[in-house]
């Protein structure tokens, strides 16, 4: 069994390199771990970092959003022939502690899309995050009639199966909800764990802000409609 | 409010049009684009400046139910229309892109598909 962890990256220069060297080298059931660092433009000097590891670099020219990084990094990940793939964030606020866990369910044949559940009763996670989170995942579940506790969850493990079935075209943060409603569409089995988040000042300052919300509800809504027509 | 609409007018017909002749000039646009956007851009100029013209197309076309709303409702359609256009061809335009980025980064990857 060969495992791809795919990271996509932009401007994760000051946390990159700490994070690609804190990931697991052994992993129960798993013989083979490629790490695979999707650059998406960043000005910074991520690629260097990257390239100081053994992670497989793949830079895109110009930055083109989370969703489209994490796509390509998934297209890497079939590219090499690995039997499933893990998506993390690049800002270091996932565990890969919580890797083996997410990697179960599809190696016990249960699943085939792991969701990584960050607790939404956590102190430390902002009140607006948790309005937003909560807003999106019905939203999700109005669009995808299947109901997740964390659909925006970067944190997730594939099986072959569904990196092959899912077509996913979204390039921003609307992905993590596409994601979903292409595994309804294609009768992927979904599963989830729960996971733990690391809260640093970077971690905080990073990621989706909250009036992006109204965007990713757009472009869903567009996706909605044009996949059903 | 009529004076603005002018001011307006004239300011954004006078950015369009230089514009696109600039554009000509320097070969990016085509005559018959140039040409029909400085024929639209006059057109919106004349009608801010003397807002009779629409009521007498409205006399002119024989059609005594049709009111300025009428003339402004498939005014606004048709903006509706061209946005909805422009929405759809960004789209697909960002697709084109990401997947020529994106087989570009990922031909330097050996193949090793089982």
């Amino acid at each position: 069994m060969k495992l791809a962890i795919v990271i996509p990256v932009f401007n994760e220069g000051v946390v990159i390199r700490e994070l690609i060297e804190s990931l697991p080298k052994k992993i129960d059931g798993i013989d083979k771990i490629v790490v695979i660092a999707v650059n998406d433009g960043s000005t910074d000097n991520s690629s260097d970092e990257i390239r100081k590891t053994k992670a497989l670099l793949v830079e895109h020219p110009i930055n083109m959003g989370a969703g489209a990084a994490t796509v390509t990094g998934l297209e890497a990940a079939s590219k090499i022939g690995a039997d499933l793939a893990i998506t993390l964030d690049g800002d270091g606020q996932h565990d890969p502690k919580d890797i083996q866990k997410l990697v179960k369910p599809i190696l016990q044949n249960r699943a085939d899309l792991v969701i990584g559940v960050r607790s939404q009763k956590s102190s430390q996670m902002p009140a607006i995050k948790k309005i937003g989170n909560a807003g999106l995942n019905l939203i999700t579940y109005a669009l995808s009639r299947t109901w997740t506790t964390d659909s925006q969850s970067g944190f997730k493990c594939f099986s072959r199966e569904a990196i092959d079935k899912l077509e996913v075209e979204g390039f921003g943060y609307e992905f993590c909800s596409e994601i979903i409603m292409e595994a309804k569409r294609k009768n992927i089995r979904i599963a989830e764990v729960p996971i733990s988040v690391i809260y640093s000042e970077y971690s905080k300052k990073k990621g989706q802000s909250i009036f992006n919300g109204t965007n990713i509800v757009l472009k869903l809504l567009f996706k909605k409609l044009t996949k059903s027509l | 409010m009529t004076i603005i609409a002018k001011i307006l007018a004239a300011f954004f017909a006078i950015v369009v049009i230089s514009r696109s002749v600039t554009d000509y000039r320097s070969k990016k646009e085509s005559l018959t684009m140039t040409a029909f956007w400085i024929i639209v851009w006059l057109a919106i100029a004349a009608i801010a400046f003397f807002p009779t013209l629409v009521d007498e197309a409205i006399r002119l076309s024989d059609d005594s139910r049709s009111g300025l709303g009428t003339v402004f409702g498939m005014g606004l359609v048709f903006v509706l229309f061209i946005s909805y256009r422009i929405y759809v061809k960004a789209n697909r335009v960002e697709k084109a892109l990401a997947k020529l980025a994106r087989d570009f980064c990922l031909s330097k990857i050996k193949d090793e598909k089982k």
